[in-house]
């Protein structure tokens, strides 16, 4: 056997290649898993093993400021069916008509819907409620899969939406209070974190690490949901009466900067609301707050209160008004009917918006005081209100390059100068509340899970003016809604109580002037001797053109009239009032 | 071996002073070091007593010492016998692949097992066996080489018969173990270049029809989950994705005995049988695999030897195809561990739980010995 052993080496020479080749690549590859991919391929198969749950807190409920629920959250189910339970026919049918028939829907479009889509889980419906949920899953209907949920409920329908505000599907503040107070509301959630096995159990003594969650606290606004309900009527019915864009209402408490109702129009609609419409998605902000507008005539009650204040006038100081002041050399100022009113004081100015008699004030504090004087009345910064979005007067200051003497005359009757509604309300508490600059507020106390409820003090930002000529201003502006002398009638006058206020008709500015639309606003306060609301109405676009005297200060009286006889508070002018 | 001698006669012919221990020693080593694996592997399966048949480290034991047993009877037995009787070894093998398709046991959703009593038999472990000794007796009863196309086409038609039993059981694996085989024996018998041309271009003629008519969808995406195990997790990508975590997350020096938790938590499926290296690579790490690998190296080498050492043509053959056979074996298991192959039961060698295996293993190394044994002997008549 000589012969073919010779050829047997060679022969042998490629089976024996080909396994080297073979170990090599074997070789190479456990090389390769084992040491160069080694920390990825160890990160898979401990992420494997590990179970990270969230646990989601309780979301706080929105009470108003009696502890009336505006917003709370109750458990729903979101009812999902595995498609792949549902192949056999019989099985299709026994449970789309069980869940038909608890969610009142067509089970043979039920079975078309999961069998079109086939794989996986498929949404039925969302937010089902919870017996509704729980009978279903009692019942074992086959291929449900319910997974909890919660759902906002909104006892008072849509009063107060557009500061309550809503949630994303994520259950996540989207806008208002739900937005801006989220984390508050929402706590933290909190986390399980174990080791498994295949079949889901944790492992014993293995890491286990658990973080309870921290429950969210319920906020108690200081709104009150029935002076709410009011303005936001009032409101509506004004804008539909003047055929105007929209509007806004605030009450505020001046002493406290509470606010206790804030109406706007247009107003996000719990009823209405479609977020697939982008027209409803301005709705998401809150247009007192975050939208800026010239506020006219209402002005004139700053500029007096800082002249006032720095002495350089009194409320009894004479001027001539001829109709018109020039200022400059090509730059005339009118009053706002084009007539004159002669000689006037101070509170005649008032009395009867004379524009020519703010510009004359403002001229005698001079621009650097004027300026201060905004700046302390809160204009240039924001308000410190808790909704978001809220952005800061704009006006020109002494120092900006574009300012000139035309700029210290305009804004002392209101134009030139873009405030927000809640900004200009905060600047007005402060004229009559003795001085000071409140922080306004929406949001009063909080109370945790556990019950304890944690006040949140009245925030003073600062005194713009003193005392003596807040008492001053609260006179001068009595006077104007009723004079002395009995020689106007001014509807913002209530019928049952005394009051003090200034109205504000301002054309609405347009690039390089003003057209003739325009925003219709009065502010008030009342009773005179301790004022307990101080209230904004404006008016946008009034297609009537009515004033702010003819169209916003009826509405003012009226809502004085119901909301302090709602406060109980003790009428002091009228027919009302306890004769001796 | 006393107890051999002292049957004494002139019969006990003196080839034993040729036995080559090496080759029981290293499979043995591989045998302990399948029954460490075994033990952890099927810890979360198996609480019972350590010294029980249900307890599957000690019924691969009890495998094992039959196994070496029949290995030693094996050497004793001249080779020659069974080549002469190789063509009833595969009739009854190819009778079993038969007969399992009607009678067999299944799981994993394949048909491959008899069950016998507590013991399952898979005939295709044995069947390979029987078709590599056809094989060497076919060419050494013909002319001693494949150099003619007939003996070639011969050699075929003898191999495929198996291949398409197993293939449709389904076992892919050892299907393609059947044609590693008789590839490499025909490669040592010396096939004509021009021949082997032809069946492989004929082979790759024919791949589209395989893969289009005779490969099943499971295999096919057994084959995708390779390249993106990531594809589907859950089902086909599911193995693959475990062995890749199990081996990768052993590192250099795996996480200890008892320790991986791929294993132990039941990640990994079938830890005992194919999937045992993953077990290996992630408790005893990179080094572990590289012992394991030294191991076989060492056996498939004495087998080489033995090849070379063989007496006869129908030696050199046999020697050849078991070491194709184990080779092969080892190779695709491994490779399907870490994922250079698509997911397919091929037990490793002497490591893997399976009596069958074990056996038929263990049997192959008394035959290499039975022609070791005997490569002088027969030279010198």
């Amino acid at each position: 056997m000589t012969e073919p052993r010779a050829g047997r080496s060679r022969r042998l020479l490629v089976p024996a290649a080909l396994a080297t080749l073979g170990c090599a690549g074997l070789l190479g590859r456990v090389v390769y898993i084992q040491v160069y991919q080694h920390d990825v391929l160890s990160a898979e198969a401990q992420a494997e093993l590990e179970v990270d749950n969230t646990v989601y807190a309780r979301r706080g409920a929105i009470l108003d400021r009696n502890g009336d629920v505006l917003a709370t959250s109750v458990a729903t189910w979101d009812i999902y069916v595995r498609a792949k339970d549902w192949v056999v026919p019989e099985d299709a049918i026994a449970g789309s008509t069980a869940i038909a028939t608890a969610l009142r829907m067509d089970a043979a479009q039920l079975r078309t819907k999961v069998s079109a889509v086939g794989t996986g889980d498929v949404k039925i419906a969302t937010d089902v409620d919870y017996d509704t949920g729980k009978a279903l899953i009692d019942a074992k209907v086959k291929g449900l899969e319910a997974l909890g949920n919660t759902k906002r409920v909104k006892p008072n329908g849509d009063i107060g939406a557009s500061i309550i505000g809503l949630l994303g599907y994520d259950n996540s503040g989207i806008a208002g209070m739900e937005s801006s107070l989220n984390r508050v509301l929402a706590g933290l959630p909190g986390r399980v974190f174990f080791e498994r096995d295949t079949t889901g159990d944790p492992i014993p003594y293995a890491q286990h690490v658990t973080h309870d969650p921290e429950q969210g606290k319920d906020i108690v606004l200081t709104i009150d949901r029935v002076l709410q309900d009011m303005a936001e009527k009032a409101l509506n019915n004004a804008v539909v009466a003047h055929r105007a864009k929209g509007g806004t209402v605030i009450m505020m408490d001046p002493y406290t900067g509470d606010i206790l109702a804030l109406a706007t129009n247009p107003s996000l609609k719990y009823s209405t609301l479609n977020l697939d419409d982008n027209g409803q998605l301005a709705l998401l902000k809150n247009a007192a707050v975050t939208d800026l507008y010239e506020p006219g005539s209402v002005m004139k009650v700053v500029t007096a209160a800082a002249a006032i204040d720095a002495g350089v006038v009194t409320a009894d100081t004479w001027y001539h008004d001829s109709g018109s002041i020039k200022i400059g050399t090509d730059t005339e100022l009118k009053n706002f009917d084009n007539g004159s009113y002669g000689d006037q004081t101070m509170t005649g100015v008032l009395q009867h918006s004379i524009n020519t008699g703010a510009v004359f004030m403002a001229q005698k504090l001079g621009a650097t005081a004027f300026t201060r004087y905004l700046e302390r009345f809160g204009f240039g910064s924001t308000s410190g209100i808790e909704l978001s979005g809220e952005p800061e007067a704009i006006f020109r200051r002494p120092d900006d390059e574009a300012w000139t003497e035309v700029d210290l005359a305009t804004q002392s009757f209101g134009q030139s100068i873009s405030v927000t509604p809640v900004q200009m309300t905060t600047a007005f508490a402060a004229v009559i509340n003795g001085g000071n600059l409140i922080q306004p507020r929406l949001v009063r106390a909080t109370i945790d899970a556990q019950g304890r409820r944690e006040d949140i003090p009245v925030k003073v930002r600062g005194q713009a003016i003193s005392a003596q000529t807040s008492a001053t201003l609260r006179e001068m502006m009595r006077k104007v809604v009723d004079p002395p002398d009995g020689s106007y009638y001014h509807p913002g006058n209530p019928r049952d109580y005394t009051a003090g206020g200034k109205s504000g008709t301002a054309n609405i500015p347009v690039p390089n002037g003003y057209n003739d639309t325009q925003i219709a606003s009065f502010i008030g306060f009342a009773p005179f001797d301790s004022p307990r609301l101080l209230i904004m109405v404006k008016l946008d676009n009034n297609a009537d053109l009515l004033t702010g005297t003819t169209a916003a200060a009826p509405i003012f009286a009226d809502l004085v009239d119901r909301s302090l006889a709602y406060m109980k508070v003790r009428p002091d002018a009228g027919d009302l009032v306890a004769r001796p | 071996m006393a107890a051999l001698n002292a049957r004494g006669g002139q019969n006990l012919f003196k080839g034993w002073d040729r036995f080559d221990y090496l080759i029981p020693v290293v499979a043995l080593a591989l045998v302990l070091f399948g029954l460490i694996l075994i033990h952890s592997g099927s810890s979360r399966v198996y609480e019972g007593p350590l010294l029980s048949f249900a307890n599957p480290v000690t019924k691969q034991a009890v495998f094992a010492v039959i196994g070496v047993g029949l290995m030693v009877g094996f050497a004793r037995l001249d080779y020659h016998y069974l080549t002469h009787y190789s063509w009833l070894f595969y009739a009854v093998g190819i009778f079993a692949l038969i007969a399992i398709l009607a009678f067999g046991h299944t799981a994993f959703g394949s048909t491959r097992w008899f069950n016998v009593g507590p013991i399952q038999i898979q005939p295709s472990e044995f069947a390979k066996l029987a078709v590599i000794l056809m094989l060497a007796n076919y060419f050494s009863e013909h002319g001693g080489d494949a150099r003619e196309l007939r003996s070639l086409l011969m050699s075929l038609a003898i191999v495929v018969p198996p291949l398409l039993l197993v293939f449709i059981q389904p076992d892919l694996g050892t299907s393609v173990m059947f044609g590693s085989v008789w590839l490499g024996v025909v490669l040592i018998a010396g096939v004509n270049r021009r021949h082997i041309m032809i069946i492989a271009a004929g082979s790759i003629a024919l791949f589209p029809f395989v893969w289009t008519f005779a490969v099943a969808d499971y295999q096919i995406e057994r084959i995708g989950v390779l390249i993106d195990p990531q594809s589907d997790p859950l089902d086909a990508g599911y193995n693959v994705i475990q062995s890749q975590n199990a081996v990768g997350s052993g590192g250099l020096f795996g996480k200890g005995f008892m320790q991986g938790e791929q294993t132990q938590l039941n990640f990994l499926k079938v830890p005992t049988k194919d999937f045992i290296f993953s077990v290996l690579g992630e408790e005893f790490g990179f080094s572990g695999a590289m012992v394991m690998f030294a191991l076989f190296i060492l056996l498939l080498w004495r087998g080489v030897r033995a090849a070379q050492l063989a007496g006869d043509v129908a030696g050199q053959l046999v020697a050849a195809g078991i070491v194709i056979l184990i080779l092969m074996q080892a190779f695709i298991n491994i490779a399907v561990n870490v994922s250079l192959f698509p997911v397919t039961g091929i037990p490793l060698p002497f490591v893997s739980q399976g009596g069958s295996s074990l056996v038929t293993v263990f049997i192959s190394l008394g035959i290499l010995e039975s022609i070791i044994m005997r490569h002088r002997a027969y030279r010198q008549f």
